[in-house]
């Protein structure tokens, strides 16, 4: 499953935009780091629009942090928080409520005797648990669920995998340009690519 | 690209089988084979282990464009390249 050629195209095109604004100003490494990071997610974002829920919450979230990076370590830039902008304590009782409201869609069905840890409910906790994950890695998926979790996951699954083939080909066509150590090292780790 | 659903409204079973078969032709060969027999479950750790992957594939990428780029200076033919894309 792949990206549209119109989608590529005008991810490209961002790309470009926003890192030309980079290039252009002088910054330590990390600093540009963190604004290629920025313009990635912003031009794969601006070229899905506004047509899924991952790319509106990316856009949201990154518009607020504009380019300023904070200069931390990169775990904390590394993904945006997802949602809706809403308070801390609003998204903490949206979760909440959802899992009293899941936990009342549990009780309905048959429960099985104390004690008895059946496999399918061994089954159904850890399907729950991979989902809690799912939804923290997808930008804006916090209230999704089943279908449309997996939906929006395969959308921005999809779009991530264009993202990450653009910057290997950005990355292999200046590493190719350069005579820079930087540039040898990447030409060394790639030859057979 | 992702089809709206009003609420209320069933999801067929050719639909799920459909996008499971989405999902697991995104993983790489290499993971689809670890998958062995597909469960809800499998497929859901092997999109969130898809999903990491690609996540430090970009922050590595990002590493070495910064390094790329701080060699740049206007007249280097890196940013030559970008230019001209740009046009």
């Amino acid at each position: 499953m792949q990206a549209t050629a119109s989608f590529k195209l005008t991810l490209l095109r961002g790309m470009l935009a926003g890192l030309s604004g980079v290039s252009s100003r002088n910054m330590g490494l990390l600093e540009r780091k963190a604004a290629i990071k920025h313009a990635a997610d912003m031009a794969m974002a601006a070229a899905r629009g506004s047509g899924a829920r991952w790319s509106r919450a990316l856009l949201t979230d990154l518009s607020k942090r504009k380019a300023a990076p904070t200069g931390a370590g990169s775990r904390l830039q590394s993904r945006p928080l997802h949602g809706c902008g809403a308070s801390s304590f609003g998204r903490k009782f949206l979760r909440r409520s959802f899992r009293e409201r899941s936990c009342r869609a549990w009780k309905r069905r048959p429960a099985a005797p104390r004690g008895v840890a059946s496999a399918s409910i061994l089954a159904r906790r850890m399907v729950k648990k991979r989902a809690q994950v799912l939804r923290r890695l997808v930008p804006g998926a916090d209230a999704l669920d089943g279908f449309s979790l997996l939906e929006e996951t395969l959308d921005y699954a999809v779009s991530l995998r264009a993202q990450v083939e653009l910057m290997r080909g950005l990355t292999g066509a200046l590493a190719h340009h350069s005579g820079s150590p930087a540039a040898r090292s990447y030409q060394e780790t790639n030859k057979d690519s | 690209m992702s089809s709206r659903r009003s609420g209320g409204s069933r999801i067929t079973e050719e639909e799920i089988n459909e996008l499971i078969g989405k999902l697991q032709s995104l993983l790489p060969e290499s993971r689809r084979r670890s998958m062995g027999r597909a469960s809800a479950s499998k497929l859901l750790k092997e999109m969130c282990n898809y999903i990491k992957s690609l996540h430090r594939e970009v922050d590595d990428l990002s590493d070495r464009l910064s390094a790329l780029m701080s060699t740049m200076d206007r007249d280097s033919p890196q940013a030559e390249i970008i230019r001209n894309l740009l046009r």
